[in-house]
C-alpha cells in the first residue's frame, strides 16, 4: 500500500494538473472566443460599413447636392479594418482560406470605391446639368410676335416634356426614358431661333440635354455596379466560411474539454480509490475488532460459544430446547491424565456434538463453563429423545485415544423445554446424575425441581432464622424396653420453631450441611440437650452424622460439653448414622474411643438400610445397633424385612451388642419386635417426642 | 400650360426638401498632432537639405504667405527645372481624400516622397536624405529626441513633415464662424453662397475642404479647350480619366492664385466665369459672379498656428 504522504503527494501532482490543464483550457477557450468575437466583429463591421457606403451613395444620388466627406470617411474606416486584418496574426495563421477570401473582398470592395470615385463624377454633371434645367425652365422665352407663336409654343411644350421626362429620369434611375428624350432632343435639334435671347437659351438647353443623354447611361450603369456589386456576397460568403473554420477550431476546443472530462473522471476515480482504500483499513480494523469480539463470545479452547452468548441467544428463540451435556467423572480424568488430557477431551466432545446434532437444526453450541456443554436450538419438529439418545450412543460406541490411552467417557444430558432454560435444565442433569440408571432425562415442571430450590432456598432462610432466633431446641422420644415397659433412653431429636409450628429438622438437615449451618445445629442440639440432663437422672441418646466427626470444631465443641458436664457422660449415647457410608473408619474409630473413654456409649444409626458392613461393626467396638426403620415399619407384613431383622439381630447378640428397633407404630409390629427377641424399640406407638420428660413408663396400659 | 408650371413647382420644390445638411463643415479650431514631431517636420519642411543641389526645399512652392500654393503657374525645381502643374495649397490638405491633382498620394507621407524624388523638383534619393542628415546634429539630435534612434531613415522624414502639414489648418475663417452661427455674412456674401448651392458648384465643391473629396473633370458641360497636364488618365490610362482632376479645396481660394491645375487663370472672378461655362455649361451674370466671388472671399482662414511658433 501506498504510504499516506505519498499519496498526498500525488493528490496535490495530480490537483497541481489539473489546475494547470484548466488554466490552459480557459485561457484556450478566452482567446479562442475573443479572437473569434474580434473577427466576426471585424466582419460585420465591413457589412456594415458597406452597406452604409450603399447608403450614402443612394442618398448622394438622389440628394442635389451631399458632402462627400462621409462617403470618405466611411472609406477610410474600411481602409482602417482592413490595416487591423492585415495585422492580425491569429486570423492569418489560423483561418487563411478565411483570409484569403477576405483579402479578395477588399480588392473587390476597393474596386467598388473606385467606381464610386467615378461615380461622383458623372453624379455630379448629371446632378448639374439637372439642375440646371430646373432653373432654365424658369428662362423659357416670351411669346409676345405673333409671326413665330406656333412655333414658340410647340417649342415650350416639347422643352418642358424633355425637362420633365429627365426629371422623370434622374429619379426612377431608369434607361427607358432617355430614348423619349433623346427623340424630344432631335426634335429640339432642328428649331432654330434668330434672337438673340433665344438662341442662347436653345444652345444651353441642347448642350445640357446632351449632357444629360450621354451621361446617364453611365451614370445608371455605375449605379448598378455598385449597388449591386457581388462584394457583398462575398463577405457574406467569407463570414460563412469563417463560421466553419472557427467550428473547426472549436473541435480542438471540444477535444480539450473532453481531455478536462477524462481528467475529472480519473480524479473522481482516484479519490474513489483512496476512499476504498481508507474503507479497506476500515475492514481491517472492524475484522480485527470482530477478532476481539469474537474472542468475548468464543471459548477459546473449543471454539464453542460461551455463556455469555448463551444468555443472550436464549432470548432470541421462540419455543427454544436446551441441553445441557456434562461429562461423567470429568474431574477424574483431568486429576488421573493430567489438565491437557481434560483440555483434550473438551475439545473432543465440543467436535463431537457438533457433528452429532444435524446440521438442519440450526442448533448453537456453548460451553457453559467446566465440563459442561450447552445445545440451544428451536424445537420445531425435532426428535429431542433422538439427539439425546444419539450422543449417549456416540460416546458408548467411540472411544478417545490420547496418548496411546483409550479413555472411555460418558455423558449425562439434562434437556428442557421450559424457561428458566439454563436452570431447568441443569436441575434435569442433576437429577440424571442422581438415577445411575438415567443417561438423559427431559425436564418437567411436576417434578418440581424448580420448586425444591426454592424451598431449599426457603429452608435455609427458616433454619438461619432459627439458629439465630433460638428456635433450635431438642425434643426427647423415649426408647423402651418392651418386656417391662420402662424407659430406658431418650433419643435426642431436633426441632424447629416456624412460625409457632414446630417442625422436625430432617428436612432442613440437607440445607444445613450444604449452608454450613450444620456445625451450629448440632452444637446447638447438644449444648441444650447436656443442659437438659445434667440434673436429670436420664440416658439420652445424640445423633452424630459423619459430618460432624470429620469437623474438628465439632469434636472440639464435644470436649468441651464433657468438660462442663463430666457427671453425666456415661449416660450418654451417641448414634453414628449408618445411611451414609462411613469413608474415614480411622477418624470414627478415634472418635469411638474417645468417647467410650468418657464412659459413654455408642449406637450405629439406621442399620440396614445402606451400606450396612457387620465387620466394621465388630471393629468400631459398638453398643447398640439401631435397624433402620424401613425394615421395622412392615415387619409384620413383609417376610424379607423379618428375615434381615432376625439375621441383624441374631448376629448383634452374638457380638453382645443390644438392637433396638425404630418405627414401631402398632401393636403388630410391637409382637413381632418381642417374638424376635429385640431388645428395645421406639416408636409413636409407644411413645411420641415431647419437649419435655413426662412418662416414667413407656405406654400406660402396656 | 399653367397646370405643366404647377407640376413643375411641385416637382422641384419635393427636390429642394432633399437640401438636406449644410454640405460645408466648418474646420475643426485645432488638430491633435505631436508637436515635436511637427517641429521637426518644420525644419524639414523649410530646408532645402533635401534637394539635391540644396536649392530647394518645400516651403520653395508651397509659400505659406501664398495661402500655402505657388504662386508661379507651374512651380520651379532643383537647376531651375520646370514642373508641369500649378502647386496646389498644403494648407488643410491632411483632409483632402488624396493628394496631387490627380490624387496618386493616397495620403501626405505618401505625397512628400514624391517631390523629392521627382528629378525636376528636388532629384533626391531616401539613401542620400539618410546620409545628409545622419551627418547632421542638429537634425540627428531632433530625430533622436522624436524616434528615440540614432539613425535617421527616410520614413522618418516624411513621417516628421507629414505631421507638420497636418498641424496646417487654417480655422475661423468667416465663412465657418457663419457656419457656427458666430457671424453674419453679408447679404452678397450670402447670395454668393446661395448661388453656390443652387447652380451647382457644392455638387463637387462640398465638405470639409469645399473639394478635395472626389474627383470630377473639367469641363464635363463644355470641353476644356487646353491640354490636360497631370490628369488622372496619366495614372489609369482610361478614357473617362481624361481632364480628371481632383477638386481643389476652395479654402483660402481669395490668396492661391493662380488658379486651376495648369495655373492659367489669374483671378478669381476668371476662375469661377470659367467654371460656370465648362462644368455648368452657362455663362453667370455679373451680378452672380460678383457674388459668388464675395462667398470664395469668406473662405480665408488663420494662418496655422504653428507657423508663428518658433522655429
Amino acid at each position: 500500500m501506498i504510504k499516506t504522504n505519498k499519496k498526498i503527494y500525488f493528490a496535490a501532482i495530480f490537483g497541481s494538473l489539473a489546475i494547470l490543464l484548466l488554466i490552459f483550457f480557459e485561457n484556450f477557450t478566452k482567446t479562442y472566443f475573443i479572437q473569434n468575437n474580434r473577427i466576426l466583429n471585424t466582419i460585420h463591421d465591413l457589412q456594415t460599413l458597406e452597406a452604409k457606403l450603399d447608403y450614402q451613395i443612394l442618398e448622394n444620388s438622389l440628394f442635389l447636392y451631399k458632402n462627400f466627406d462621409s462617403i470618405i470617411s466611411t472609406q477610410k474606416n474600411i481602409e482602417t479594418i482592413f490595416k487591423k486584418i492585415e495585422s492580425d496574426k491569429h486570423f492569418k495563421n489560423e483561418h487563411p482560406s478565411v483570409y484569403k477570401e477576405l483579402m479578395d473582398y477588399k480588392r473587390t470592395l476597393y474596386k467598388k470605391i473606385e467606381i464610386i470615385h467615378d461615380f461622383e463624377s458623372v453624379n455630379s454633371t448629371i446632378k448639374n446639368s439637372t439642375m440646371y434645367l430646373s432653373t432654365l425652365i424658369t428662362k423659357i422665352p416670351e411669346i409676345n410676335e405673333k409671326s413665330d407663336k406656333l412655333k414658340l409654343e410647340n417649342y415650350n411644350k416639347l422643352v418642358i416634356k424633355t425637362i420633365s421626362s429627365i426629371f422623370l429620369a434622374k429619379n426612377s434611375f431608369d434607361e427607358d426614358f432617355i430614348e423619349e428624350i433623346k427623340i424630344n432632343y432631335e426634335h429640339l435639334k432642328k428649331f432654330s431661333f434668330d434672337k438673340k435671347n433665344l438662341k442662347n437659351f436653345h444652345s444651353v438647353l441642347l448642350s445640357h440635354l446632351q449632357v444629360f443623354i450621354t451621361n446617364f447611361p453611365i451614370y445608371t450603369k455605375y449605379l448598378n455596379e455598385i449597388l449591386h456589386n457581388d462584394s457583398k456576397e462575398k463577405l457574406q460568403k467569407t463570414l460563412e466560411e469563417f463560421i466553419v473554420s472557427a467550428d473547426k477550431e472549436l473541435k480542438f476546443l471540444t477535444l480539450l474539454y473532453n481531455i478536462l472530462i477524462i481528467f475529472y473522471i480519473l480524479f473522481i476515480i482516484a479519490i474513489l480509490y483512496l476512499m476504498l482504500i481508507i474503507d479497506k483499513e476500515n475492514i481491517l480494523l472492524k475484522k480485527a475488532q470482530s477478532k476481539l469480539e469474537k474472542m468475548a463470545r468464543i471459548d477459546p479452547l473449543t471454539k464453542l460459544l460461551n455463556r455469555r452468548v448463551l444468555d443472550s441467544d436464549k432470548k432470541k428463540l421462540q419455543n427454544p430446547v436446551f441441553f445441557i451435556i456434562n461429562i461423567d467423572r470429568f474431574k477424574h480424568f483431568n486429576d488421573f491424565y493430567g489438565i491437557n488430557a481434560g483440555d483434550f477431551i473438551l475439545r473432543y466432545v465440543a467436535k463431537a456434538l457438533k457433528n452429532i446434532v444435524p446440521k438442519d437444526s440450526k442448533a448453537k453450541f456453548y460451553r457453559i463453563g467446566g465440563d459442561d456443554f450447552g445445545i440451544l436450538m428451536e424445537k420445531d419438529s425435532l426428535d429431542i429423545e433422538k439427539i439425546a439418545k444419539d450422543i449417549i450412543d456416540y460416546f458408548k460406541t467411540h472411544t478417545i485415544r490420547y496418548n496411546n490411552i483409550d479413555i472411555h467417557l460418558s455423558v449425562s444430558i439434562g434437556i428442557t423445554l421450559q424457561k428458566p432454560l439454563i436452570e431447568t435444565a441443569d436441575m434435569a442433569l442433576k437429577y440424571v446424575k442422581k438415577d445411575i440408571r438415567r443417561s438423559f432425562f427431559i425436564y418437567n415442571s411436576n417434578l418440581g425441581f424448580y420448586k425444591k430450590i426454592e424451598d431449599n432456598i426457603n429452608r435455609a432462610k427458616i433454619l438461619k432464622n432459627a439458629l439465630e432466633t433460638d428456635n433450635v431446641f431438642p425434643y426427647f422420644q423415649p426408647i423402651c424396653d418392651p418386656y417391662s415397659n420402662e424407659i430406658v433412653k431418650y433419643e435426642v431429636l431436633a426441632r424447629l420453631k416456624n412460625k409457632n409450628k414446630v417442625e422436625s429438622i430432617s428436612t432442613y438437615l440437607q440445607i444445613a450441611k450444604e449452608t454450613k449451618m450444620y456445625e451450629e445445629l448440632t452444637k446447638t442440639i447438644f449444648e441444650k440437650s447436656f443442659e437438659y440432663f445434667k440434673d436429670k437422672n436420664c440416658h439420652f441418646s445424640l445423633n452424630i452424622s459423619m459430618e460432624d466427626i470429620s469437623n474438628p470444631n465439632t469434636l472440639k465443641f464435644v470436649k468441651k460439653l464433657f468438660d462442663t458436664y463430666p457427671h453425666i457422660l456415661q449416660k450418654v449415647t451417641f448414634e453414628i448414622l449408618e445411611s451414609t457410608a462411613i469413608i474415614d473408619y480411622n477418624m470414627v474409630r478415634e472418635f469411638i474411643s474417645m468417647v467410650k473413654k468418657m464412659g459413654s456409649k455408642i449406637a450405629l444409626d439406621d442399620f440396614g438400610s445402606g451400606f450396612s458392613n457387620y465387620e466394621h461393626i465388630l471393629n468400631l467396638n459398638i453398643d447398640y445397633i439401631k435397624i433402620d426403620g424401613s425394615l421395622i415399619k412392615d415387619i409384620d407384613k413383609n417376610t424379607h424385612a423379618k428375615l434381615i431383622v432376625k439375621t441383624i439381630n441374631n448376629f448383634a447378640k452374638e457380638a453382645n451388642i443390644k438392637t433396638v428397633a425404630e418405627f414401631v407404630h402398632s401393636q403388630e409390629v410391637l409382637e413381632k419386635i418381642k417374638e424376635l427377641n429385640i431388645d428395645y424399640a421406639q416408636g409413636f406407638y409407644l411413645a411420641k417426642p415431647t419437649p419435655f420428660i413426662k412418662a416414667e413408663k413407656c405406654k400406660k396400659n402396656f | 400650360m399653367d397646370k405643366a408650371f404647377l407640376a413643375f413647382f411641385i416637382l422641384l420644390l419635393s427636390y429642394i426638401f432633399l437640401f438636406a445638411k449644410e454640405p460645408i463643415t466648418p474646420l475643426p479650431k485645432s488638430i491633435k498632432y505631436d508637436k515635436e514631431k511637427a517641429i521637426l517636420g518644420k525644419y524639414l519642411f523649410f530646408d532645402p537639405i533635401l534637394s539635391k543641389d540644396k536649392s530647394t526645399s518645400c516651403a520653395s512652392c508651397h509659400d505659406f504667405n501664398h495661402g500655402g500654393a505657388d504662386p508661379r503657374p507651374v512651380s520651379i525645381g532643383v537647376e531651375g527645372k520646370k514642373g508641369k502643374v500649378n502647386a496646389p495649397t498644403v494648407y488643410n490638405s491632411y483632409f483632402n481624400f488624396r493628394q496631387f491633382w490627380n490624387g496618386r498620394a493616397k495620403d501626405l507621407k505618401d505625397q512628400a516622397k514624391c517631390p523629392i524624388h521627382a528629378p525636376n523638383e528636388m532629384a533626391m534619393n531616401e539613401k542620400l536624405v539618410e546620409k545628409r542628415l545622419n551627418s547632421n546634429t542638429f537634425y540627428k539630435t531632433l530625430f533622436k529626441k522624436v524616434y528615440k534612434t540614432d539613425k535617421v531613415e527616410f520614413w522618418m522624414v516624411l513621417d516628421a513633415i507629414a505631421e507638420f502639414e497636418k498641424a496646417l489648418i487654417t480655422p475661423d475663417s468667416k465663412f465657418d464662424r457663419y457656419l457656427k452661427g458666430e457671424v453674419k455674412l453679408s447679404s452678397l456674401e450670402k447670395k454668393g453662397y446661395l448661388l453656390f448651392k443652387q447652380l451647382g458648384c457644392i455638387t463637387c465643391h462640398n465638405g470639409i475642404n469645399i473639394g478635395g473629396n472626389s474627383f470630377q473633370k473639367i469641363g464635363a458641360i463644355n470641353p476644356y479647350n487646353k491640354e490636360p497636364i497631370g490628369d488622372r488618365f496619366e495614372i489609369t490610362k482610361r478614357e473617362f480619366d481624361r481632364y480628371r482632376y481632383k477638386v481643389p479645396s476652395l479654402r483660402n481660394i481669395a490668396l492661391t492664385a493662380p488658379y486651376f491645375h495648369d495655373g492659367s487663370v489669374d483671378t478669381l472672378e476668371e476662375a469661377v466665369d470659367k467654371m460656370a461655362y465648362h462644368n455648368l455649361g452657362f455663362t453667370l451674370s455679373e451680378m452672380e459672379k460678383k457674388a459668388i466671388v464675395s462667398f470664395l472671399k469668406t473662405l480665408t482662414g488663420k494662418k496655422p498656428k504653428i507657423l508663428n511658433d518658433e522655429k
